[in-house]
Order: structure tokens, then sequence, then C-alpha cells
């Protein structure tokens, strides 16, 4: 997936300050730059193709030098035609001299309002979810009581209709069949709707429904982070499912490990409630609270008492 | 009716993954099946129940069957018991 300076800009609310006829220019590095070692004269690791952001530190420095060194080394900064942009924080105006060696050189150049820490957190954050490793998942995802859970299960195992109960009973739908997964980092996966299904969710015999217009604004969430793996299996006699959940079943998603647990479903029994209760057990663990460890132990004692 | 009684070889006893054990192949059949552990009934086919009983290794418990295939019960539990360890 492209990212070009133009959809920074939208994203952003950047003032051009030159250069609006290179905006198509793609973004081929998620690093930000802030060239203040190179203002200073030392060009030897200068990461040309990354977006260079100007603070104030930069720009008071670049006010201290002399005219001739100011032109030299702002033409050698802006000689690379992949640098996408050079964005000024703070509401930084450059001086006539920059903008004038800008022009000649064809360089973008950007104004931020914000600040530069901030600006370059969200930016950094921003240019992450295109270059960050994604995949596509199949199944329902749903935000539930704060823990993102994925339902998978074969096909009219009855994934959307869990779905539909769980959010009457006020979870919220994050995308329905088709979920885009987000690695942010190694052992963080976030997933989201394609644009397309965003809000909407197919229950068979209704059609596509929704779920934002018939539920409210309450009932759909964007993204989440992805921590719980249910996959809706057939209850088969003989397949041998955790009595207790001490069993810690995972599944990687391109490089992190997700919880997974098992849920043997048969007609007539609620999928939501089961799954909602999983939902909350794992969040039970998250604060330290394992009640099927707890139980173990006081087995092991029980037993131990009856020697 | 049909009825065994049975010691606990297992050194942890009916412990959870035991338990499960004995639940599942009790679910295999339709007869009504009990275990009787210290004067104590519970529902073989019942997780909670079996592992209630807390039943020490070494110690007699008594698996009682009621039904249509009691007797293939009783016989299948207790090579299941001896397979897995169980019981001797």
């Amino acid at each position: 997936m492209n990212v070009t300076v133009q959809d920074i800009i939208e994203k952003f609310k950047l003032t051009i300050l030159n250069g609006k006829e290179h905006v198509e220019k793609a973004v081929l590095d998620e690093s930000l730059s802030r060239p203040a070692l190179e203002l200073a004269g030392y060009f030897e690791f200068y990461p040309s193709d990354r977006i260079q952001v100007f603070g104030l530190k930069e720009m008071t420095f670049l006010s201290s030098l002399d005219l001739e060194t100011k032109k030299e080394r702002l033409r050698k900064l802006f000689a690379d035609v992949k640098t996408p942009c050079f964005i000024m924080t703070r509401g930084l105006i450059p001086d006539e001299t920059f903008l004038e060696i800008a022009r000649e050189m064809e360089a973008t150049i950007l104004q931020s309002q914000q600040t530069t820490t901030f600006f370059m957190g969200n930016l950094v954050n921003y240019l992450n979810d295109f270059f960050a490793p994604r995949t596509d998942l199949h199944g329902v995802m749903l935000d539930i009581k704060g823990v993102g859970v994925l339902i998978v299960g074969e096909s009219s195992v009855g994934k959307s209709e869990a779905a539909l109960e769980l959010i009457t009973r006020g979870h919220q739908l994050v995308s329905d069949d088709r979920i885009i997964a987000i690695e942010k980092e190694p052992g963080l996966v976030v997933g989201q709707a394609p644009k397309l299904l965003e809000n909407m969710i197919e229950i068979r015999g209704v059609g596509v429904v929704n779920v934002l217009s018939m539920y409210g604004a309450g009932a759909v969430r964007k993204r989440k982070r992805l921590e719980l793996i249910v996959e809706l299996v057939d209850w088969t006699k003989g397949l041998e499912y955790d009595r207790i959940g001490l069993s810690e079943h995972k599944q990687t998603i391109l490089n992190t490990e997700v919880q997974k647990i098992m849920l043997p479903v048969r007609p007539g029994r609620s999928v939501a409630l089961l799954i909602e209760s999983a939902a909350l057990n794992h969040r039970l663990r998250g604060v330290g609270i394992n009640s099927a460890q707890e139980f173990i132990d006081r087995l092991t004692n029980q037993i131990k008492g009856n020697e | 009716m049909a009825q065994v009684t049975i010691t606990i070889t297992d050194p942890s006893g009916i412990h959870a993954r035991p338990a499960t054990v004995l639940v599942n192949a009790a679910g295999q059949y339709t007869s009504d099946l009990k275990l009787e552990y210290n004067g104590n009934q519970v529902n073989l086919k019942s997780i909670m129940g079996v592992m209630s009983l807390a039943v020490p290794t070494g110690a007699d418990v008594t698996i009682i069957a009621e039904g249509d295939d009691a007797e293939a019960a009783i016989a299948g539990i207790a090579s299941v018991m001896k397979d897995q360890g169980l019981a001797q």
C-alpha cells in the first residue's frame, strides 16, 4: 500500500509552502529525520529518502549561519529527488532564502501547527500503518468488553449470527468476514475492516446490514487490538475439549502469537454468551486472576488432604 | 445394574487430567453412570462432580452403571482407566 505526500497533507492538514506540483511523490521510508547534523555540515549519513522534519532547533540554527553557508547546505539538503518532503513544525515560517533555494531545487516544503515531538509521534504512527506487516484474516472481529476477539470457524457454523447477538448485547463490531490484521510491532496485531465492509455485517436470509445505522454509534469500532481467537467447532463426540481451561492454544498471526480457544457449538447453545464469557475470562487473566489455575490448586490441596 | 470397584494408582489421584479421561469415557455410553468414593456418589459424566470427590492415589472407587449398555460401560471405562494409567 502506497502513501504519498498528498495523503500526509490531508491527514495532518498541512500547509504547502512550496512544491505543490510534487505532492504525488510516494513516501518510501517510514522513518523520519531531523536534519540538524546535516545543517551543521555533516552529510555522511544523511537519510535523504526520509521525510525531513524541521523544528525550532533546526530553524534557529539555520538562522545563525551566514548566507553562503546556509544556501550551500540547503542545496545539499534539497538535492535528492527521492526526499518526499520537508516539514516545518510549530507553524514555523522559513525565510525568503530558504524558500528561494526550495523553489530552485523543487523541494516540497510543508508546515504543521503542531509541536515537533507531538507531530513526529503522530506521523510515525500514521506511516507505521502503511509499512507494518499486514495480512487478511477470515472471520468476524468484535470488541467484547474491551477484548479484541476474532471469531473463526467453518462457514455456516454461525459466526455472523453470534456476532449479531453480541452486538445486541452491547459489544462492538470491528469487521465481518474479512479483517485486515496489521502488526504494529511484534506482539501487537490490530484488526480493522476493509473500507468497503466498514460497519456492515451479512446475515443469512436478511442480507447486508449496516450495524451503525441499525444499532447506533456504540455498536461499531474502527480498529482494535486482537487478543483472542475463538474457533467455533461442531460439537462432535470423541473430540477432546479443554474442560478445565488450563491448556494454552496459540495461533501465530504474522509474527505475533495470539491466544486461541476452541468452542464446541451445537444447536440450542447460546454461542454469544459463551464467547462473551471467554472474552471476560481472558480479561480476568490479564489482571492476574486465573480461575482454572485457582481451581487446580484447590483440587490438589483437597486430594492431598484425602490421602 | 453393573458395578466395579477399582483402586486408583495414578500418583496425582483423580486430578484434572484423569477426570477428563474418565468423563470423556463415560460420555460414550447411554447408561446412567455414577462414581462412588467415601460414601459420596457423583455423576460420572459431569467433570466438576467427579473432581469434587478429590480422590487420592491408592483409594478405592466404585463405578455403578444402570441402563442398556451398563455391562459394556463398566468394561469399557475400566479398560480406559488401565490404558491411561489411572488404575491397574
